[in-house]
C-alpha cells in the first residue's frame, strides 16, 4: 500500500511505497519486551501521524534495515538464552555428571588397585568395595593395614617414601571424586523433590532424572500421552517394529523400576502400562504443581495389585 | 584451481575424482564447523575459500546430486528455518555477502547460543529463538524475504513450509528439505516424496526436485518458486 505504518521489532515506521518517511526507533533495544513500554511507543506513533491503526501484514524489505534487524535480534536472542535456563538443565547436567563419575572412577580405581597391588597384592581379593579400599588406603599404613587384615607376609616389595606417595596421591584424588558424587547426588535429589515430588515417590530419583532428560523438559514431559512414557528408550526396539513387524517392546527407561525389575515375565507388560499410567498422572500433577499427593497412593496400589 | 560451479556464488574444486564445492569465506581465516579451507588467486588478490561438505549440509548434497533452479544473489533476504548451529546458514551468508541477511530461525536454545556466536562474528545473520509451528509468535522479528530454506525434521514440515510462504515476495525461491522418516517411519520413502510434491504443486509451482543419497538416506531436496 501507498501510506503505511508498521511495527516492528525495530520500533514504529512510517513508509510511502517502501521508502522510510519516519522512524521511532526503541532505544534501549530491549524495551520492546515491555508491553508498557511498546503501547506507549505505539499509540504515540500513531498519534503523531494521524493514522488509525498499524498494517499487520509483514514488514516490507528495505536493505538499509538489515544490519539494524540482526543487532536486534542478536540482542533479543540472548536474553531469550538468559532466561531459558530453567531446572531442567540442572537436573540433566547433575545427572550426566554422575554417570561420568562413575566411568572415570572406575578407570582410575583399576589403576589404583593394580599400583598398590605392587606394594600389597593381598589386599586386591580381600577388599572388593572400591570405596572402601580407597578410605583403607589413605588413612592406613603398609604395616597397619597387613595387621589388619591379617597378612603375616606379603609378595609385595617394600616401596620407597617417594614410590608410595604417587600412590598416595591418587588415592587422594579419586576420595574427593566419591566425595563430589555424593555433593551431586544430593544435590540432584534435592532438586528433583522439589521438582517433581510425585514423580520421585513413584519412581525414585534416578528414573524421574532419567525420564526428563530424555524427554528433555518436564513440560514436554508432561504432555506425552502414557503409552509414550512406557516407551521412552525403547526406540530402536519401537521403530524396528514398526518397520519390520518384530514384537513390541514392553518398556523401555521404566524397566530398572524395582515393580518391573522383580516382575515374572507374564505380567511384565501389564505392569509396564500401569506403571506408566501411574507416572503420567504423577508427572502432570507436578508440572501444573496439583496439591494431591499422588505419587504416595499409586506406588501403594500398584505394589499392593502386584506383589501378590 | 578453484573455478566458478553452475550456481552463483558457488564454487568448485577437482580433487582428484571428487568435485568440492566452495564458498567464498566472508570471514576469511575463520571456520565454521571444521571445514576445510583453500586460498587461490582472483581479481582482486589472494581470495579464501570454505569446503561445503555435502554429508554435513543438504543443499550442498542437492547441488551435487545437479539440482535445477537454484540461483541465490548477493543482497537477498534470507529467511531460514531449522538453523541449528548454523553449517549450511554459515554458506548462505558467504553467498549473500555484507549487504544480504539471513533470518535464522530454530527452536532449542542450545544450539540457537551457537548461532549467537556466528552472528556476531559475520553480522548478516539475525538468530531468531522460536517455534516455527507458531510463527505468528516471531514475524515481527524479520521483515519480507526473497528466498525461504526449511530443514526441520518435524511430522509436520509441509505444513510448517506453506505457513512461511506469506513472508517472501512474489517469485521468490523457497525450498524444503524433507525428511521423509519424520513423516511417517514406516512408509515408503518415494511414496512420502510424491505426497509431498502433489501438496506442494497446489501452493507453488516446484521447479525441481531430487533425493539426496549418497549424502543423506531417505532426504528429498524441493525447489520452488513462489507464484
Amino acid at each position: 500500500m501507498a501510506k503505511d505504518a508498521f511495527s516492528t521489532l525495530l520500533g514504529q515506521f512510517r513508509l510511502n511505497n517502501n521508502v522510510i518517511v519516519d522512524q521511532q526507533r526503541y532505544a534501549p533495544i530491549l524495551d520492546v519486551l515491555s508491553p508498557d513500554k511498546k503501547k506507549e511507543a505505539e499509540v504515540d506513533f500513531l498519534q503523531k501521524h494521524k493514522m488509525k491503526d498499524y498494517t499487520y501484514t509483514i514488514f516490507p524489505c528495505v536493505p538499509s534495515l538489515f544490519s539494524a534487524y540482526a543487532v536486534v535480534n542478536i540482542s533479543l536472542t540472548k536474553h531469550q538464552i538468559q532466561t531459558s535456563v530453567a531446572k531442567d538443565n540442572f537436573i540433566s547436567n547433575a545427572m550426566n555428571n554422575i554417570s561420568d563419575i562413575d566411568q572415570v572412577l572406575q578407570i582410575l580405581v583399576k589403576r589404583l588397585r593394580e599400583w598398590y597391588a605392587l606394594t600389597l597384592p593381598e589386599l586386591e581379593h580381600r577388599i572388593t568395595d572400591n570405596e572402601k579400599l580407597v578410605d583403607l588406603l589413605i588413612h592406613f599404613s603398609r604395616a597397619q593395614l597387613m595387621e589388619q587384615f591379617s597378612c603375616q607376609e606379603t609378595m609385595g616389595a617394600a616401596l620407597e617414601k617417594d614410590d608410595i606417595q604417587p600412590i598416595l596421591a591418587l588415592a587422594q584424588q579419586i576420595h574427593t571424586l566419591y566425595v563430589l558424587k555424593k555433593k551431586h547426588t544430593a544435590y540432584l535429589s534435592s532438586l528433583l523433590q522439589d521438582y517433581a515430588p510425585n514423580t520421585v515417590v513413584l519412581l525414585g530419583v534416578e528414573l524421574t532424572a532419567e525420564l526428563i532428560e530424555h524427554a528433555g523438559s518436564l513440560q514436554h514431559l508432561a504432555f506425552l500421552p502414557s503409552s509414550t512414557i512406557q516407551l521412552l528408550g525403547a526406540e530402536k526396539a519401537l521403530f524396528q517394529h514398526l518397520t519390520q513387524h518384530t514384537r513390541c517392546p514392553k518398556h523401555g527407561l521404566l524397566v530398572k523400576h524395582p515393580l518391573l525389575a522383580n516382575a515374572k515375565e507374564k505380567d511384565r507388560g501389564k505392569i509396564a502400562r500401569h506403571l506408566a499410567n501411574a507416572a503420567s498422572q504423577c508427572i502432570r500433577v507436578d508440572y501444573f504443581h496439583g496439591k494431591t499427593n499422588c505419587g504416595a497412593a499409586l506406588l501403594t496400589k500398584l505394589t499392593t495389585i502386584h506383589r501378590r | 584451481m578453484v573455478i566458478q560451479s553452475s550456481f552463483p556464488g558457488v564454487y568448485q574444486f577437482q580433487a582428484g575424482r571428487k568435485t568440492l564445492l566452495l564458498t567464498r569465506n566472508l570471514v576469511p581465516g575463520k571456520k565454521v564447523y571444521g571445514e576445510k579451507l583453500f586460498k587461490d588467486k582472483s581479481r582482486d588478490g589472494i581470495a579464501e575459500y570454505r569446503e561445503w561438505i555435502p554429508t554435513r549440509s543438504k543443499l550442498a548434497a542437492g547441488m551435487l546430486k545437479g539440482i535445477r533452479g537454484f540461483s541465490l544473489q548477493p543482497g537477498t533476504a534470507v529467511l531460514y528455518l531449522g538453523a541449528a548451529t548454523g553449517t549450511t546458514v554459515s554458506h548462505i551468508s558467504d553467498i549473500v555477502g555484507k549487504q544480504g541477511i539471513i533470518f535464522a530461525v530454530d527452536f532449542a536454545p542450545r544450539v540457537v547460543r551457537e548461532l549467537v556466536f556466528l552472528a556476531e562474528q559475520r553480522q548478516n545473520i539475525a538468530p531468531i529463538l522460536g517455534n516455527c509451528l507458531h510463527p505468528e509468535e516471531y514475524f515481527d522479528r524479520f521483515c519480507q524475504c526473497n528466498f525461504l530454506f526449511q530443514d526441520i525434521a518435524q511430522r509436520e514440515q509441509v505444513a510448517i513450509f506453506l505457513k512461511h510462504l506469506p513472508f517472501l515476495a512474489s517469485g521468490s525461491l523457497a525450498l524444503l528439505s524433507v525428511k521423509a522418516r519424520s513423516i511417517d517411519v514406516a512408509q515408503k520413502p518415494r511414496v512420502i516424496f510424491a505426497r509431498v510434491f502433489e501438496e506442494l504443486k497446489k501452493h507453488v509451482t516446484v521447479l525441481d526436485w531430487k533425493t539426496l543419497e549418497p549424502f543423506e538416506g531417505d532426504h528429498a531436496l524441493f525447489i520452488c518458486r513462489k507464484l
